[in-house]
C-alpha cells in the first residue's frame, strides 16, 4: 500500500513548475518533502492532493485518485493546509467537528463530540473547545486545524486500508515544544499503519523523523531515499545554492547541519 | 430577552460541551416558530379595515356560524395571500442571503450580488415599458403576469450568464462572479436606463414603485406562482448546510472534507436564483433582509449553517411581516412600499455591522 | 452656489408673478407641457412654435415639431439648440437646474401655474396670452372656456347623491396607485360632479391599501385610457378581490378618460363633461 506519482507535471501557463516527478511513499512511513523556496515542494503536495491541475498519474493505495469522488478521497486521506482563515466566527469545537463532515473517522460511525475532544487533547489543546477560533494565536490555530484533520481519519487503518495524512508545513508557526508534539503525532500515525507525507522547511527536523526524504530542486526530484543518503553536502549545496555542511548529531548517526557562509563567521561547528 | 434565553439554555443543557452552540440554535428555532405564528396571526387580524370579525370569518370557513362576505374576502383574499407572500419572500431572501454569504465566504454578500436582482429589474422594466408592443393575443394570454414573468426570466438569464462567465474548466471563481456581478448590475442598470428613457409618464410611475418593492399587490395567483418555487428552494437549502460549513475553511479544505464543491456551488446558485427570482418577480426589490437576518442570527447562535439556514427562514419571515405591518399603517390608507421600510431599518443596521466588524469585512 | 440657485428660482418666480411679462415679438417659442401647447394652438399662435416637449401631443400636428424631451427631464442645451427667443413651460417642469440654466441664458422663461381647477385654466390662458402678446385673443378664449365651465356647472348639482370615484393611475400587478388631493384626476373628478374617495386622505398619487379601497366604497373606478385592450384592463381591476367587494365592483362601473384630461388646459371642460356623462349615464337622453 503506497502513494505513488508517475510522470507528474504541473504547468502554470507555459512554464512547468513540476517536471516528470516519480515518487513512491509507503504506508507506515513518514515521507518528507524538502527543498528551497520555489523548488516546487508545496506545488508537489497540492498536485498530489488534486488542488492544482496536473498531468500524469497519482495513485493512493493503488487506485488512481482521478477516479475517486471527493467523498471517497475524504475517507482515504486528510489534508492540513498551510494556513486557513475562517470566514465566520466558529468556536474551536465547531472547527474540529468539521472533520466529521463526511466519511468515517473510525470503524463504526461515531459522530459524537468524543473524537473532536480527544483530538484537541492530542494536540495539547484540551479545554480550548469553547474558545473562538479567531481569537487564538497562529500556532494554536494551526494545532486546531491539525486536530480537525486527525478527526477526519482518526483510525490510521480502516478495514485493512491505510489512510493518509498530508501535512503542508505543519510546524511553521509552532514553538519547539509543539514542533516535537506534532512530529510525535505524525510518527504515531505512521507507526499505527497510516501514511504521512509532509512538506517541511527545517532540515534537522526532517532528518530526525523522515523515513524517506524527497529533495526538490527546480521542479524536479534531486534525490530521494533515507535522510543520510539525501541530506549530503553536495546535494544540499546544489539545491539551496549555498555552502552547507553536514555533521552528525550527538548520540545519533542522523545528519545534522549548520549553515555556513563565506561572508559570515560560523559560530559553533562541531567538527 | 437575550438574558432569559441564555439562562434557559444553560439551565436545560448542563451536560453540553463548551463551544457547542447547537442547542442555542434549537432554542432560537422554537422562539422564532412561536414568534412567526403570533406575527402571522397578528398580520391576519391587523389592517386598514379594522380588527374585528376575523375570528368569525375564520370560524365560518370551517362551518361554524356565519360571516359577512366582506369579512371573508378581507381575510381570505386580501390579508391571507399578502401575509403568506410576505412570509415566503422574507424567508426566501434571508435564506438566500445566508447561502450566498456561506458560498462567497463573506458576511456581506447579498442576492443583489449575483445579478438576480439586477436581471429581474431589467426584465420588469422591459416588460412595463415595452410590454405594450407585444401582439395583443400575447398580452391577453399573459395578462398582468407579464411583469413578474419577465422579471423571473431576467433574473435567471443574468444569473446563468454570470455563472458561465465566472466558470472556467469546471471551476467557478467566486471573486470573478462578484466582480462580474457588479459589472452586470451596472450594465443592466444602463440598459434599463435606456429603456426608461423611452417610457411615458405613467409607465415611469410604475417603474418607480416596482423598484421600491411591495407586497401590497399580493393575490392568490401570485402566491401560487411564486410560492412553489420559494418552498422548493427553502426545502433544498438545509441540505447545503454541511457543505457551507466546510466551505468556511476554503474551497480546497471543503473538497478534502469530502464535499463535491463544484456540484454544491451549482445547487446553491440554482436555489438562490430560483427563490430570489420568484420573490423579486412578485414583489420587486426588497433590500437588506438577506444581510441583516443571517448576521443577527450568527451573533446569537454562531455560524453553523445547519441551524442558521432554518432560523434565517423563520426570522426573515417574521421581519418581513413586521415591516409589512409598518408599511400598512404608517400612512394609511396609502401605503409605504415595504422596500422603503426595510431599507430605512436595514441601511443603518448594515452600517452598524460594517463598523462593528471591520475585521470581518477587510479581506 | 446655493445663493445663486436661490436667486435663479427667485427670478423665475418674479417672471410668473408679474402677469405683465409680454413678448409679442417672440417668433421662436419652445412650449413645454401638453396644456401649454394646446393653449397656444387654441390661440392660433402655433406658427411661432419651434419646439415642444414629449407630453405635447395634441393637436396631432404638434407632434411634427422637434421634441426637446420629457418635461420633467429637460436639458438646457437641447432646448437652446432650437435657438428659442421664448420658453413657455408648466410650472412643474424640471429639473430646476435646467430651468435655472435657461433663465441664465437670457432666454425669457415664462412658467404657467399648474393647478387643477376651472379658474386655473382661465388664469393660464391669460398668462400665455399675455406672454405671446395676444391679450385680446386670450380674453376671448378665456371667456369661452369660462362659459363652458359655467354650462357644465349648471348641468351638475341635480343629483341626490354624488358618485364616489376611485381614480387608479396604475395597476402594477394588483398594486393600485390611487389619486389623492392636488392631482389632475382629483380636479377632473370634482369638475365632473364626483367625489374623489381619497381626496381627504393624502396628496398626489400613492399606492393604496386594498382594505382601504373596500372602506372607501367607490361607486365608480376611473382609469386612464391606455394602449392595451380596454376590456383586459377592466377585467384586471374588477378581478381584484378588494375592488370586487365595492359598489363599483358589484356594478362593474368602470370608466376610462384620456390621459390628457389629467393636465388642465383648453379641453378640460369637455373632458369633465364626458366624465360626468360616464359617471351619471342615466341622465343621458
Amino acid at each position: 500500500m503506497a502513494l505513488t506519482a508517475e510522470n507528474l507535471s504541473v504547468r502554470l501557463g507555459r512554464t512547468r513548475i513540476l517536471r516528470d516527478i516519480e515518487l513512491s511513499a509507503k504506508a507506515g512511513e513518514i515521507t518528507v518533502v524538502v527543498g528551497p523556496n520555489g523548488s516546487g515542494k508545496t506545488t508537489l503536495l497540492r498536485a498530489l492532493t488534486g488542488d492544482v491541475p496536473y498531468e500524469g498519474r497519482v495513485a493512493l493505495n493503488g487506485v488512481n485518485t482521478r477516479g475517486l469522488s471527493a467523498a471517497d478521497l475524504a475517507q482515504l486521506r486528510a489534508v492540513l493546509p498551510q494556513a486557513s482563515a475562517l470566514s465566520f466566527p466558529f468556536t474551536v469545537l465547531e472547527v474540529v467537528r468539521l472533520g466529521l463532515t463526511t466519511g468515517q473517522a473510525v470503524a463504526g460511525f461515531d459522530t459524537s463530540d468524543r473524537l473532536p475532544l480527544a483530538a484537541l487533547r492530542r494536540v495539547g489543546l484540551g479545554g480550548f473547545e469553547g474558545r473562538m477560533f479567531e481569537n487564538l494565536s497562529g500556532g494554536e490555530q494551526q494545532r486546531v486545524q491539525l486536530a480537525r484533520v486527525l478527526v477526519q481519519i482518526w483510525d490510521p487503518v480502516l478495514k485493512g486500508t491505510p489512510r493518509w495524512l498530508f501535512l503542508d508545513e505543519p510546524v511553521s508557526a509552532l514553538d519547539i515544544g509543539h514542533q516535537l508534539l506534532v512530529m510525535e503525532i505524525a510518527k504515531d500515525f505512521a507507526r499505527a499503519g497510516g501514511g504521512v507525507l509532509a512538506v517541511l522547511h527545517d532540515l534537522n527536523l526532517t532528518s530526525m523523523i523522515a523515513d524517506q526524504v524527497i529533495l526538490m530542486h527546480h521542479g524536479q526530484v534531486l534525490g530521494r531515499g533515507a535522510a543520510e543518503d539525501v541530506l549530503r553536502n553536495d546535494t544540499l549545496s546544489t539545491a539551496y545554492g549555498c555552502d552547507l555542511k553536514i555533521n552528525t548529531a550527538p548520540s545519533s548517526t542522523k545528519p545534522w547541519l549548520l549553515p555556513q557562509s563565506a561572508a559570515l563567521p560560523v559560530l559553533a561547528v562541531a567538527e | 430577552m437575550g438574558a432569559m434565553l441564555q439562562a434557559q439554555m444553560q439551565g436545560r443543557h448542563k451536560r453540553d460541551v463548551a463551544g457547542d452552540r447547537r442547542h442555542r440554535a434549537r432554542v432560537v428555532t422554537i422562539c422564532l416558530s412561536l414568534g412567526l405564528m403570533s406575527v402571522f396571526l397578528l398580520s391576519l387580524g391587523w389592517g386598514a379595515a379594522g380588527q374585528t370579525h376575523v375570528i368569525e370569518a375564520l370560524l365560518a370557513s370551517i362551518g361554524i356560524g356565519q360571516a359577512e362576505l366582506r369579512d371573508t374576502v378581507i381575510l381570505f383574499d386580501i390579508r391571507m395571500p399578502r401575509t403568506l407572500l410576505a412570509a415566503a419572500v422574507g424567508a426566501a431572501l434571508a435564506v438566500s442571503g445566508a447561502i450566498l454569504q456561506g458560498l462567497f465566504r463573506n458576511p456581506l454578500a447579498d442576492p443583489g450580488l449575483i445579478g438576480v436582482s439586477a436581471g429581474a429589474g431589467f426584465g420588469a422594466v422591459a416588460a412595463i415599458v415595452l410590454g405594450g408592443l407585444l401582439p395583443l393575443w400575447l398580452q391577453g394570454l399573459v395578462g398582468f403576469y407579464l411583469v413578474p414573468l419577465a422579471a423571473f426570466a431576467g433574473g435567471w438569464v443574468s444569473t446563468i450568464l454570470l455563472y458561465l462567465v465566472a466558470t472556467r474548466n469546471g471551476r467557478t471563481s467566486v471573486a470573478t462572479m462578484l466582480l462580474a456581478g457588479i459589472a452586470l448590475g451596472a450594465l443592466s442598470g444602463a440598459v434599463t436606463g435606456v429603456i426608461v428613457f423611452s417610457a411615458d409618464d405613467d409607465q415611469l410611475r410604475d417603474l418607480t414603485f416596482w423598484g421600491m418593492g411591495s407586497v401590497a399587490g399580493a393575490t392568490w395567483p401570485k402566491v401560487w406562482t411564486a410560492g412553489p418555487l420559494i418552498i422548493l428552494s427553502l426545502v433544498a437549502a438545509p441540505f447545503l448546510a454541511r457543505s457551507l460549513n466546510a466551505l468556511a475553511l476554503g474551497e480546497a479544505s471543503a473538497r478534502h472534507l469530502g464535499i463535491p464543491v463544484q456540484r454544491m456551488k451549482n445547487v446553491a446558485i440554482l436555489t438562490v436564483a430560483c427563490s430570489v427570482g420568484a420573490s423579486v418577480a412578485v414583489t420587486g426589490g426588497i433590500g437588506f433582509v438577506g444581510i441583516v437576518v443571517p448576521h443577527l442570527l450568527r451573533l446569537v447562535q454562531g455560524p453553523d449553517h445547519r441551524g442558521l439556514l432554518i432560523n434565517a427562514g423563520l426570522l426573515g419571515a417574521v421581519m418581513l411581516l413586521l415591516a409589512d405591518g409598518v408599511s400598512r399603517i404608517v400612512i394609511a390608507p396609502a401605503e409605504l412600499p415595504i422596500g422603503i421600510v426595510t431599507a430605512l431599518i436595514g441601511g443603518p443596521f448594515f452600517l452598524w455591522i460594517l463598523l462593528k466588524n471591520r475585521k470581518l469585512v477587510d479581506v | 452656489m446655493i445663493r445663486a440657485s436661490l436667486f435663479g428660482v427667485w427670478g423665475l418666480l418674479v417672471a410668473t408673478g408679474t402677469m405683465a411679462d409680454s413678448y409679442p415679438d417672440a417668433r421662436a417659442i419652445v412650449s413645454v407641457g401638453g396644456p401649454v401647447t394646446e393653449t397656444i394652438y387654441a390661440l392660433g399662435e402655433q406658427g411661432r412654435l419651434v419646439g415642444r416637449d414629449t407630453t405635447s401631443i395634441y393637436p396631432p400636428e404638434a407632434v411634427d415639431l422637434p421634441d426637446v424631451g420629457y418635461m420633467r427631464a429637460l436639458s438646457a442645451e437641447g432646448v437652446l439648440s432650437l435657438a428659442p427667443d421664448l420658453i413657455l413651460a408648466r410650472s412643474t417642469s424640471g429639473p430646476p437646474e435646467a430651468l435655472e440654466q435657461l433663465a441664465a441664458s437670457s432666454v425669457p422663461v415664462v412658467l404657467v401655474e399648474d393647478r387643477f381647477s376651472a379658474a386655473a385654466v382661465v388664469d393660464s390662458v391669460a398668462t400665455i396670452g399675455a406672454a405671446l402678446g395676444v391679450p385680446a385673443k386670450a380674453e376671448t378664449l378665456a371667456a369661452q372656456i369660462a362659459d363652458e365651465f359655467a354650462a357644465l356647472a349648471g348641468d351638475l348639482g341635480q343629483h341626490n347623491r354624488q358618485k364616489r370615484v376611485l381614480f387608479v393611475l396604475s395597476l402594477d400587478g394588483g398594486r393600485m396607485n390611487a389619486a389623492g388631493a392636488n392631482t389632475g384626476a382629483n380636479g377632473i373628478i370634482e369638475l365632473a360632479g364626483g367625489v374623489n374617495v381619497f381626496a381627504d386622505a393624502f396628496d398626489s398619487y400613492k399606492p393604496v391599501n386594498a382594505e382601504a379601497v373596500i372602506e372607501a366604497a367607490p361607486d365608480v373606478i376611473v382609469m386612464m385610457e391606455a394602449r392595451g385592450d380596454h376590456r383586459t384592463r377592466k377585467a384586471e381591476v374588477m378581478g381584484l378581490p378588494a375592488v370586487a367587494l365595492t359598489p363599483a365592483g358589484r356594478a362593474e362601473a368602470f370608466v376610462t378618460i384620456p390621459g390628457a384630461a389629467l393636465g388642465f388646459g383648453p379641453r378640460t371642460a369637455t373632458f369633465a363633461r364626458q366624465l360626468h356623462q360616464a359617471l351619471y349615464p342615466a341622465k343621458e337622453g
